[in-house]
């Protein structure tokens, strides 16, 4: 019975510093509707800045209590300077590029901890007082995860306090539910928005500072802290504080219990929750609206099929890639293997994201089952090349089905939200199901078959996939297919009320974009000879989505390619550097920010202009 | 026998009662006019017959089949498409691409992979854009069209499914005063050469007595009106809810 009060206890007690995080999240959401990728991140900060400062501070209560609310200040201030420099510029831009844009911040802040506080693990100490543990029932429980219980009820008080109780509450609550009526009253949004999105990094940094005592701080905790405030804030429903608090509980609680019969899976199983939960109300327990903004008109001109002279430069591309081999050296040949199975990577995330206008953010997820799929199929099943990629693409297409399952009725930021998570619990399984992958150590030795394995033969067969790949992907795109998906795109609500089936669409496309991702994980698993869980990494995700925006999100299969060839080069220089998240992650900023186009859209918008210079002389 | 049967249609949001049991009836090739004020219940009236929202209560019968609680694309299967207030097109494809969208769900090639599937609706799609005026632009994005040309494009797409029945959310809303009666003649011209029914709301009762063969009033959720626009005129419960009954006096009687 004591056992059982513990575990329980236990549960709540990590529950409020999840909540908190959580309810800082949903808070910034429900009143600027920015989903904050980073807002994990501004959690490590608070937990590493509390480890520094009361190590510096005199020993004592006051010391350690003292130094986690400092660093929750200092993570709030730096959240405000973070709103004014970057945020501000993106509130009116469409989601994907807010996603991005904070995605990049949160690669910036991963380097900007790793250089204040070092890359080694760190424990901070308990506080004085509450060192201890007590008695419950027979079984010990520190006595500081019994005051941690206390946190998130009261927390969950201050803040219905705030909301119901003060001039600031009625003014996010006005702004959260209706914009434009709290603009219209002369509620002064530049400044709500700051400081709510202070209040919510204070939040962020409370939470991950009041972890300190209990788990070993490191440099990936960004990510863990962001993966599950994301499961829990989708669950309780985006916006809602109440919401976000019932459902840390309730994940916490499934994993202090599901830890028991299913030790490995605990992931697993919240999101299967979610999963369930998701099917019946899409909307979260909690959560009252679905939200998903509109299309950004700039970026989604009709798409016209290719002119003569387009087909003719494409021809003759292929025909120098053909004879790539004879022309460069063989690194150069590697090289542009890698390119082209990005590049196929690519495409197949931005059908997603461009023509079905579904913001994925774990495309790694079907890249990593057709990597994993390819590499099983040697190793375990010892079968050739062509049936392992067979297989590759099969097992990332049924990934793709049933996360289309869950995520069909989803719209705009849950979707996005939910397929991170996805990915991420794939990775996490990857990583502790060594047994089957061989866990960190990867699965070696995944080679072509004799005959193709000379890197000519190889890169020519790479080619030639890839090739049809981005064909069969554009033909869909201009395809009645295609064109369905687009106009479920730019109004849901219309296309079914016209007899178009969103939901089935969208998981048709989400299977063909899997099954591409996995034919291009399945060549980068024979490429490479080896498969580890880093193709399933969220920096995996990223990374197609800064080649896709790189390359601009208009268009039908041209941008991505070449976004991939620039990503590629780029990261081929940076990867030499210690600081490739600081290059990646400006590289995103100064994207979103300031080029929201791409580089296809602005190459198009400088032929335009030359165009009608040209034109204009002759006239 | 009457094309749709309504009876006692509910709809509540939490203690809001947004459509309280509706009953009407409406007959083959009929216009008639759903008006109220603001709040009173006929956009959910509309999306509880289009099957946008599900009803609490009742039922509705269409063309002899119970249409209660369908998914949107079967209703719209049987022969009952709408529009919206806010003119709802696709706005990055072109105008022709619009109404082709709509031609694929009918033809069933919604999952069709091949693009030259699309060639033979183009000219069906031709025809509906000629219908309403809009031949001349093809190939605009939707997004760069004028607003009652918006409106022109919806129409097409909705006939695109040779209704029996359509719904129009305020066909003239936001349209100028010339260009309103000039869409609603147009728009009258299509529906007798069809036989269409249809069902709309509007705020303008200019237009309303102008077209509607019969008029339905709705106040708080409640049907509390329904007759001949002379009928509704002389209503003295109708009146009382149109302040002074000062916009039904204003009103033209129809030719």
């Amino acid at each position: 019975m004591g056992f059982f009060l513990v575990q329980f206890l236990t549960g709540l007690a990590s529950a409020s510093a999840l909540f908190l995080v959580a309810a800082g999240l949903t808070l910034v959401f429900g009143v600027t509707r920015i989903v904050n990728f980073a807002h994990g991140s501004l959690a490590m900060l608070g937990a590493y800045l509390a480890w520094a400062l009361v190590g510096v501070l005199p020993a004592g209560p006051l010391g350690w209590w003292g130094g986690i609310l400092v660093a929750a200040l200092a993570v709030a201030l730096f959240g405000l300077l973070v709103e004014v420099v970057v945020l501000r510029r993106v509130y009116g831009a469409p989601e994907i590029f807010q996603l991005a844009t904070t995605f990049g911040l949160a690669l910036l802040i991963e380097d900007l901890v790793r250089v204040l506080f070092g890359p080694a693990d760190r424990l901070g100490p308990r506080p004085p007082g509450l060192a201890g543990t007590v008695i419950l029932l027979g079984e010990p429980m520190p006595t500081y995860d019994l005051f941690l219980v206390f946190v998130g009820p009261a927390v969950l008080g201050l803040l219905w306090a705030l909301a119901r109780r003060t001039r600031f509450g009625v003014l996010v609550r006005a702004a959260s539910e209706d914009r434009e009526m709290a603009a219209a009253l002369g509620v002064d949004e530049r400044r709500l928005f700051s400081a709510v999105f202070a209040l919510g990094a204070f939040l962020a940094g409370l939470g991950g500072a009041l972890q300190l005592p209990r788990e070993t701080l490191h440099l990936e905790m960004d990510l863990e802290v962001i993966v599950e405030v994301f499961l829990v804030t989708v669950l309780g429903g985006m916006g809602s504080i109440p919401g976000a608090f019932l459902a840390a509980v309730l994940i916490r609680e499934l994993e202090a219990f599901g830890i028991l019969l299913f030790p490995r899976i605990t992931l697993v199983l919240a999101f299967l929750v979610m999963a369930v939960v998701l099917v019946v109300r899409p909307q979260g327990l909690l959560g009252e609206t679905e939200t998903g903004s509109g299309p950004d008109p700039r970026l989604l001109r009709p798409l016209r099929p290719a002119g003569s002279r387009a087909r003719l430069a494409t021809a003759l591309l292929v025909g120098l890639l053909v004879l790539l081999p004879w022309l460069v050296p063989p690194y150069g040949l590697v090289l542009a293997t890698d390119v082209m199975v990005f590049a196929l990577y690519a495409a197949s995330l931005h059908l997603l994201l461009g023509p079905a206008g579904l913001v994925s953010f774990g495309h790694a997820a079907y890249f990593g089952l057709g990597a994993y799929g390819a590499a099983l199929a040697v190793d375990r099943l010892g079968l050739g090349t062509f049936p392992a990629l067979a297989l590759a693409v099969a097992a990332a297409t049924l990934g793709a089905l049933l996360f289309g399952a869950v995520a069909r009725r989803l719209a705009g930021v849950y979707f996005a939200m939910l397929s991170l998570a996805f990915a991420a619990i794939l990775w996490a399984t990857a990583v502790q199901w060594d047994e089957l992958t061989g866990g960190d150590d990867g699965i070696l030795g995944v080679w072509p078959d004799p005959r193709l394995s000379p890197l000519v033969v190889w890169y020519e067969l790479v080619l030639v996939l890839t090739v049809l790949a981005l064909v069969l992907l554009r033909t869909l795109i201009f395809a009645p297919f295609g064109l369905a998906l687009r106009a479920v795109r730019d109004h849901p609500v219309r296309a079914a009320t016209l007899g178009l089936r969103p939901g089935a669409l969208r998981v048709a496309v989400l299977a063909v974009a899997g099954a591409l991702a996995g034919l291009a994980g399945g060549l980068h698993a024979f490429a490479k000879g080896s498969v580890f869980p880093d193709v399933l990494h969220v920096a995996r995700s990223v990374e197609g989505l800064v080649a896709v925006l790189l390359g601009g999100l208009h268009g039908a299969g041209a941008g991505p390619v070449i976004g991939a060839a620039v990503f590629v080069l780029l990261e081929d220089w940076a990867s030499r550097l210690p600081w490739w998240r600081t290059v990646v992650g400006g590289t995103i900023l100064l994207v979103t920010v300031a080029m929201p186009e791409g580089i296809t859209g602005g190459l198009a918008r400088l032929a335009g202009r030359w165009r009608r210079r040209v034109r204009e002389a002759e006239g | 026998m009457s094309l749709l049967e309504v009876r006692g249609l509910t709809r509540h949001y939490g203690g809001v009662r947004a459509v309280h049991r509706l009953s009407f009836d409406l007959a083959a090739g009929e216009v008639c006019a759903l008006i109220g004020p603001n709040g009173a219940g006929k956009s959910t009236c509309f999306a509880l017959l289009s099957g946008l929202e599900r009803p609490d209560a009742g039922r509705v019968r269409f063309a002899g089949t119970d249409i209660t609680g369908l998914p949107p694309q079967r209703i719209l299967r049987l022969g009952l498409a709408r529009t919206f207030q806010i003119p709802a097109v696709f706005s990055s494809l072109d105008a022709l691409d619009n109404v082709r969208a709509a031609l694929l769900a009918r033809a069933g090639l919604d999952f069709a992979l091949l693009p030259r599937r699309l060639r033979p609706l183009a000219d069906e799609a031709r025809a509906l854009l000629a219908r309403v005026g809009l031949e001349e632009l093809a190939d605009r994005p939707a997004a760069t069209l004028a607003y009652g040309d918006r409106k022109r494009l919806e129409l097409a797409m909705a006939l695109a499914h040779r209704p029996r029945l359509l719904l129009l959310d305020e066909p003239t809303a936001g349209l100028a005063l010339g260009e309103r009666f000039a869409l609603v003649d147009e728009l009258l011209a299509i529906v007798r050469a069809h036989r269409l029914a249809v069902l709309f709301t509007e705020h303008d009762m200019d237009v309303v007595f102008r077209i509607a063969d019969r008029v339905m009033v709705m106040d708080h959720g409640e049907l509390i009106a329904i007759g001949t626009p002379a009928e509704i005129r002389a209503h003295p419960r109708v009146r009382a809810v149109y302040l002074r009954g000062g916009a039904l006096d204003d009103a033209e009687t129809s030719p």
